[in-house]
């Protein structure tokens, strides 16, 4: 029954660019990205309780990757490249760092994007002799969007099942207190590293797919550090502790930002740290928290 | 004692803190089915060693061998796998976890690697041997102190082990809860469990234990009945100083 609800709603939303302009796909594009980003955020975080700045590296990495193979390789083959590109980096960097706890791991996970970021712009400056790169493909904003839905309706199924297996139970432990979870036969490093390597193939195919919208890019776009803070405070927002929580939390803020964008274009910046407090201090939990809150205990 | 049914051997079992050597040259061995106490004054190295069987710590020297495996040295999930679980001298259940969960969890990872509707059931049955049958949906933070110590053990008992460490799970209880603790406990041994316990409640030492290790600073002064080893002059001098023994 829930299945049906989900394919109908999934169809409905796959008739989106037959139905908006040009300015209401762009909108429908970015709501669609930062919602796998910040589901695939809190695939990991959400449980662990481990708060990653990495996106942006991750992200940045896959569209660099379409930038650099886009014209040569077929599309499939650059989304898998993508993806491997993603999964050895993640699993280094989660071998390495996942024994990291707390504010360490939050401090890590921000330089690691900054570190992609100036690697990259090194390599640019000295081996290709320029900063930015053209992406030409012949990749439509419909066809954009619909990658990005059927990525998003991968994430959500992904993070289902990892819902109802062992695996999330071994990650919620984990979250709870990873003493005991290591004492209750949890490989708690193996459990936190599948995890960090998956949600992050998902963040790599999201910047993969979003490149071609730019036509150009440069590290301090594709990198740009806006984009982990953003998808961080999204998530928070909607609430971390459910699969739909995220989501609850993208939708209001991409619109607000839009708004915010075109209405205080010179005062963005201090608007969105605005918001980034309000959300942290007044709605902790997120939606999803306030809203079982009160259902549970009715005023 | 070491004998053919020697479930745990530990040969020389050392483990130092910068100078401090918390546990020194420890030999022992416990068979099968039995209960043993880890007696000592505070500061002795007792928890020291359960952490070094659990796997929380690393042994600088010696060997542990349960079954004729060497699990010194191995990360703790291992050991819990292998058939070794663990309480807290402080309880630490999965707080956001309800009861039913926390015991989901060993039996998950544990020995039986159990999962759905069957684990379920395992779970329910656990928590009804431990008396905590009709909070099955409640979370840890509901539960009594003494609750919350029942639970921790249903989710010990969860990973189905060979040996199980109990670190001071009877303080900290009233004489009645104590009364039911230590049937509890008793009724573990019926099941073919070891028990390895750290405690200070002399009556239940006394009631439970087969035998008794006695340490102090680090090392094994007396092992033996507990009648005897409780009236050992070097006991009662390591727990009372020089002028009472």
């Amino acid at each position: 029954m829930s299945a049906v609800v989900a394919g109908l709603g999934v169809a409905a939303l796959a008739c989106v660019p037959l139905l908006l302009g040009d300015y209401g796909l762009s909108l429908a594009i970015n709501i669609v990205s930062y919602t796998v980003l910040a589901t695939a955020w809190s695939l990991f975080s959400g449980p662990t309780r481990y708060v990653s700045l990495a996106t942006v590296a991750f992200f940045g990495i896959g569209a660099y990757t379409t930038a650099v193979f886009a014209e040569t390789l077929a599309w499939p083959l650059v989304l898998l490249i993508a993806a491997a590109i993603s999964i050895s980096v993640a699993g280094i960097v989660g071998l390495s760092t996942l024994r990291l706890s707390g504010v360490y791991f939050v401090i890590f996970t921000l330089g690691l994007a900054e570190l992609v970021r100036q690697l990259v712009t090194w390599y640019e400056v000295n081996k290709t002799r320029t900063l930015g790169r053209y992406v030409f493909t012949d990749i439509t904003a419909a066809q954009i969007y619909w990658q990005l839905l059927a990525l998003a309706v991968l994430v959500f199924a992904v993070g289902f099942l990892i819902g109802r297996s062992r695996l999330g139970l071994a990650l919620r432990a984990i979250g709870d207190d990873e003493t005991v979870a290591r004492h209750s036969g949890i490989d708690a490093t193996r459990a936190k590293v599948a995890l960090f390597v998956l949600s992050t193939v998902f963040m790599t195919l999201t910047g993969a797919i979003m490149a071609p919208r730019w036509t150009y890019i440069d590290p301090a776009i594709a990198f740009n550090p806006v984009i982990s803070f953003t998808v961080l405070i999204m998530a928070l927002l909607g609430g971390v502790h459910r699969l739909y929580g995220p989501v609850m939390g993208v939708v209001p803020l991409a619109l607000l930002f839009e708004f915010l964008l075109a209405r205080f274009p010179n005062h963005f910046s201090i608007m969105v740290g605005v918001v980034f407090i309000l959300v942290v201090y007044a709605i902790p939990r997120g939606i999803v928290g306030l809203v079982e809150r009160t259902v549970r205990w009715p005023a | 004692m070491a004998g053919v049914n020697g479930l745990l051997e530990v040969e020389g079992l050392t483990r130092r803190f910068g100078g401090l050597v918390a546990v020194d040259g420890l030999s022992f061995s416990v068979a099968s089915s039995e209960i043993v106490g880890l007696l000592g004054p505070n500061g002795s190295g007792k928890t020291t060693v359960l952490n070094l069987l659990s796997g929380a710590l690393r042994p600088d020297l010696g060997s542990i061998v349960l079954r004729g495996h060497a699990i010194s040295g191995q990360p703790p999930h291992r050991i819990a796998q292998l058939g070794v679980a663990r309480t807290f001298q402080i309880v630490r259940p999965l707080a956001s976890f309800t009861c039913r969960d926390n015991v989901l969890t060993g039996l998950a990872f544990g020995k039986s690697r159990s999962w759905g509707a069957a684990a379920r059931a395992d779970a329910d049955a656990l928590l009804d041997r431990v008396g905590l049958g009709r909070a099955r949906e409640a979370l840890p933070g509901e539960l009594t102190y003494i609750d919350q110590k029942r639970l921790e053990l249903a989710r010990a008992l969860a990973l189905r082990p060979d040996l199980l460490l109990l670190d001071e799970w009877l303080a900290g209880l009233n004489p009645t809860e104590l009364e039911d603790g230590i049937a509890l406990i008793q009724s573990l041994r019926g099941q073919g469990i070891t028990i390895l316990l750290v405690e200070h409640v002399m009556d239940a030492i006394r009631s439970l234990c087969d035998r008794c290790l006695v340490m102090n600073t680090g090392r094994l002064i007396a092992s033996g009945l507990p009648g005897d080893v409780l009236a050992d002059p070097e006991v009662v001098r390591a727990y009372l100083g020089d002028d009472d023994a």
